[in-house]
């Protein structure tokens, strides 16, 4: 499961996409943060995503839906879907940017919910920025965990098979120097 | 009269679709299509899909698309013997027109002498109005305030203050009453004066409710002449026509007959050969007026083409190398109903200010009955040096209800992202049911379109989609490269894995 907050002018929306087990379909639903909590605005079950060049097709028993959408990698965002487009920002980035740079501190941490598969590194190991640390699957696909920056691996702190959360520490790494 | 001349290799003097438009019937021709290109246009599409391209050099249209020396010097350089003007830029304009005829190229226009005449309003009405054509009531050039009070008086009010070197709306204005005039023909002067270098101000009867309905006249250079009926035009913003269609609904079988002949004799009047369209007002009660002649190609050209299934552009080449009309009036027939839509990168939720940008990513509509002339694709940039008008969806069916229909699915699939485009506007202009009963006079946009927000609200479904395009985090542990969500593609990895 990962969860994705997005700032729609001033709108809060929260999507919620969820795996199923050994099924290429997905579950998704969308909830609006209000000052009252959250209400869900819109629920997808058993959703096939297709993915063809910009063009994101969501194919599902209740309705499809298809939009073009461009990622910047500040964060910020446009989906055109029934010709009208929609710009957004990455709620959570948004908030993280205004601190340290993402994975470039002795902290390494979990990008995403997930579960780790493969630690790659041994406690004293020298790394340099970018040396591949662990392995962890989310939304059915693997992700290498690469280090921020260059150092001596001081501490693991999780376990093949553990679930992670965003933001957990996975691994510590003694700067060089 | 005219001696057949060689059209093998055309230099089409424009850019965006038109100038893409016209290349691809010049190769279906078997004719080279050689283009220009300003510098930021040096891998737009036209210079793409061009056989041949010149850079012009330079960014403003005046130092390059407007710039007559540069345009016949590439005509040369590139061995042309044809220049389509296209419309914009050059296309009306008689000295270039005539300097292409003087450097021995053949120019896919009307002759120099008929721009000229019809260019200016004043001698155009004069012309046309011996011929029999009707125009609406006005007045001389006037500067003197003491005269455009008699003269308002003896047309009677509401009257309409006009630029004589005019176009676009600039200068133009309405006066409802004799009070209102002296300040009014001030301000039309100084903005004419302004906008064309040349104040010289006319009135003319104001027509409330008013349809622009124009005809698409033909004629070769032996004075052969028809027309391939009317447009419908009145659906307008600011002036400029931003939805265009035939047949119209305001006319009957009688009234098109009437208005096609007086098109044909006003461009008989012009001594006109070529392509070229005759536009009315039309009032209530089946009133039509001789408005202006556009001496070119017009821009919504392909709703014609759709109903009479005709290429325009195919039959400008052929009678300005001489040929015959290839059809005689009885011989044009049309079917079915055809609807243009002006797609502009403007923002209709924030006054239709201009857009510009990268195109991230470009869905075109398809199917059948669809044609969208377009000058952009995925990956080019909109610039603000010229005009912001990114293609022309035309949707053709067999009758009003079913184009409109169409229409409104195409523009719904029509997928732009980057500069913001009037697309969501015209979906609920074409949807709107005064639209659909055919209520489409020229104030359209301000009593059913004023203070339009967006319809449809999607913002969920928009933030779905973009969590499914991509991770929006997945910069934070240092994945791949370490950072940046670009350097990792989940749904490259879920597709390996067979989702």
């Amino acid at each position: 499961m990962r969860t994705l907050r997005y700032n729609l002018d001033g709108e809060i929306l929260e999507v919620e996409v969820r795996e199923r087990a050994g099924s290429p379909l997905v579950d998704i639903t969308v909830r609006r943060e209000t000052e009252a909590g959250k209400e869900e605005v819109l629920s997808l079950q058993e959703a096939r995503v297709v993915r063809r060049g910009s063009l994101v097709q969501v194919v599902c028993p209740g309705r499809n839906l298809e939009g073009a959408v461009h990622l910047s990698s500040s964060g910020e965002g446009w989906v055109c879907l029934e010709g009208m487009t929609y710009g957004l920002a990455d709620a959570d980035l948004a908030a993280e940017q205004e601190g340290e740079e993402p994975g470039a501190g002795p902290d390494v941490q979990a990008p995403m919910p997930g579960r780790v598969v493969k630690v790659l590194v041994e406690p004293g190991a020298e790394v340099k920025k970018g040396t591949p640390l662990l392995v962890v699957e989310s939304m059915k696909m693997e992700t290498e965990i690469a280090a921020g920056i260059d150092g001596v691996v001081e501490e693991i702190r999780v376990s093949p098979g553990d679930n992670v959360n965003p933001g957990d520490t996975l691994i510590r790494i003694q700067p060089q120097g | 009269m005219a001696g057949k001349r060689t059209i093998r290799r055309v230099l089409i003097a424009n850019r965006g679709e038109i100038a893409v438009r016209i290349a691809r019937t010049l190769k279906e021709m078997g004719i080279a299509a050689l283009g220009v290109a300003s510098d930021p246009d040096l891998s737009a599409l036209h210079a793409l899909v061009c056989d041949q391209v010149a850079p012009l050099g330079g960014t403003t249209p005046l130092e390059t698309y407007l710039d007559q020396e540069k345009i016949l010097a590439a005509a040369k350089a590139m061995g042309a013997d044809a220049v389509h003007p296209g419309y914009g830029f050059l296309a009306e304009n008689a000295s270039f027109a005539k300097a292409v005829e003087e450097a021995g190229l053949v120019w896919i226009g009307p002759p120099p002498e008929s721009i000229a005449l019809m260019g200016d309003k004043l001698t155009a009405r004069e012309a046309v109005a011996k011929a029999g054509v009707p125009v609406i009531p006005g007045s001389p050039a006037l500067s003197d305030p003491a005269l455009a009070r008699a003269e308002a008086e003896r047309i009677g009010y509401p009257v309409m203050i006009k630029a004589s070197a005019g176009g676009g709306g600039k200068g133009m204005r309405v006066v409802r009453s004799a009070e209102e005039l002296e300040a009014s023909l001030e301000a039309a002067r100084r903005e004419s004066g302004k906008a064309f270098g040349d104040d010289t101000v006319y009135l003319e009867k104001f027509i409330e409710r008013p349809r622009h309905i124009e005809f698409q006249v033909l004629a070769d250079r032996d004075g052969r002449t028809v027309h391939l009926f009317e447009r419908e035009c009145s659906i307008q913003r600011r002036h400029q026509k931003i939805v265009e269609e035939t047949p119209s609904v305001a006319l009957d079988e009688r009234l098109r007959e009437e208005m096609g002949e007086a098109a044909v004799e006003a461009a008989r009047a012009a001594g006109y050969a070529n392509a070229g369209t005759v536009e009315f007002i039309f009032g209530e009660g089946g009133k039509f007026y001789f408005l202006e002649m556009n001496t070119r190609l017009q821009v919504e050209h392909p709703v014609t083409e759709m109903t009479c299934g005709i290429d325009l552009v195919r039959h400008q080449v052929m009678v300005a190398s001489g040929e015959p009309l290839a059809f005689t009036q009885k011989e044009i027939t049309r079917r079915g109903h055809a609807i243009e839509c002006r797609i502009y990168a403007e923002d209709p939720a924030n006054h239709f200010f201009p857009s510009s940008g990268v195109i991230r990513a470009l869905v075109e509509p398809s199917g059948p009955g669809i044609r969208n002339d377009t000058g952009v694709y995925e990956g080019a940039e909109v610039t603000t040096f010229y005009d912001p008008m990114l293609s022309k969806l035309v949707c053709f069916a067999e009758d009003r209800r079913a184009a409109a229909e169409r229409m409104e699915r195409a523009l719904r699939s029509y997928l732009v992202l980057g500069p913001s485009t009037s697309i969501p506007f015209l979906a609920d202009l074409v949807a709107h049911q005064a639209f659909l009963e055919g209520d489409t006079c020229t104030d359209f946009i301000p009593k059913y379109m004023e203070g339009w927000t967006p319809r449809a609200d999607k913002k969920a479904e928009a933030a779905l989609l973009a969590a499914l395009a991509g991770p929006a985090r997945a910069g934070g542990g240092g994945a791949g490269a370490g950072r940046g969500r670009e350097a990792f593609d989940i749904w490259q990895a879920l597709g390996r894995k067979g989702l």
